[in-house]
């Protein structure tokens, strides 16, 4: 990990790892998308709509790993103080909060014509909707300190306190009674979806990874560009500075 | 086009969505990393060129 400790060697890194990652994305995305309108036949329950679960179930685990990956940089930053740790969670903070965005509408619009409600004071639906405001917190924090390096310490810190939401999302449905569905894809005794539906589903999922890496890898690389221009206006003013404190000859 | 049935308008929005927050979010990349690197490109062409402009001053 110390070896992309390094911004530049970073970019160069990551600038042959983005034409992949975007490859990727459009590949799995085609396919993804082929598979959920042309190969999944409709749910014998929901009919049609089951279509919307190949966006809404993705982008509900992208919002939790991204949180996760918040969490893991925040540590790292904390601990090892990894030059790339807060690159890396404040990259990631906004592309997280999207996803959790998209997670919470792409459920309304399904929870409509299936519970007859756009939304529900539900344990689950409560709980991504705190993790929602988790995301504008953290991001909201960072804009509220100038100072850099403390603004990236009280983030990680808030980040790490946060991670206590993921446990209650993941198990809300099964500590309460909830109108959300219990898990039936990542459950003991393997999924209780049929293939024909799940396939589709993993392939969508693996096109939204594939989609979180590579804008996360874009973010880190625009945030090590935004701290680049500010080391070097501060070093202008600081080298004009010491040029006008110079005694004139 | 295919026949979603009487839930058609809710899929349609759901993947309306999904295609507006991505679209966003690939714009948001990629304007702001245009914008960062014309700025950083704009600094250092700067200071290139003030450093020369600036010992003429020094000297005098």
């Amino acid at each position: 990990m110390q070896r992309f400790a390094n911004p530049n060697k970073f970019m160069a890194f990551s600038a042959t790892l983005m034409p992949w990652l975007v490859g990727a994305t459009v590949l799995f995305f085609l396919a993804g998308l082929y598979s959920s309108f042309f190969v999944a036949p409709p749910d014998y329950q929901q009919g049609e709509t089951v279509r919307i679960m190949f966006v809404h179930v993705p982008s509900a685990w992208l919002a939790m790993m991204c949180y996760g990956v918040i969490a893991l940089s925040s540590f790292v930053l904390l601990v090892w103080r990894h030059p790339l740790a807060d690159v890396s969670a404040k990259a990631a903070a906004p592309i997280g909060a999207a996803f959790t965005l998209l997670a919470l509408v792409t459920g309304s619009l399904w929870g409509r014509p299936m519970w007859g409600a756009y939304w529900v004071w539900d344990a689950r639906l409560t709980s991504v909707l705190i993790l929602f405001f988790l995301y504008i917190g953290l991001i909201a924090l960072r804009r509220a300190v100038d100072d850099e390096a403390l603004a990236a310490r009280l983030t990680a810190i808030l980040a790490l306190v946060g991670t206590v939401i993921l446990p209650i999302i993941k198990f809300s449905v099964e500590w309460w009674h909830t109108l959300h569905q219990p898990s039936s894809v990542l459950k003991i005794g393997g999924p209780a979806v049929h293939s024909s539906i799940l396939w589709p589903l993993l392939v969508m999922a693996v096109a939204f990874i594939c989609l979180f890496l590579t804008l996360h890898l874009a973010a880190m690389r625009n945030e090590i560009l935004r701290r680049k221009i500010a080391a070097t206006r501060i070093m202008r003013v600081e080298r004009a500075a010491a040029h006008q404190a110079q005694p004139a000859e | 086009m295919f026949d979603l049935g009487p839930h058609a308008p809710f899929i349609w929005a759901a993947y309306g969505a999904a295609a507006m927050v991505i679209g966003g979010l690939i714009t948001w990349v990629i304007l702001d990393g245009r914008a960062l690197r014309e700025t950083l490109a704009r600094l250092e062409s700067e200071g290139g060129r003030r450093r020369p402009v600036a010992k003429p001053e020094n000297g005098n």
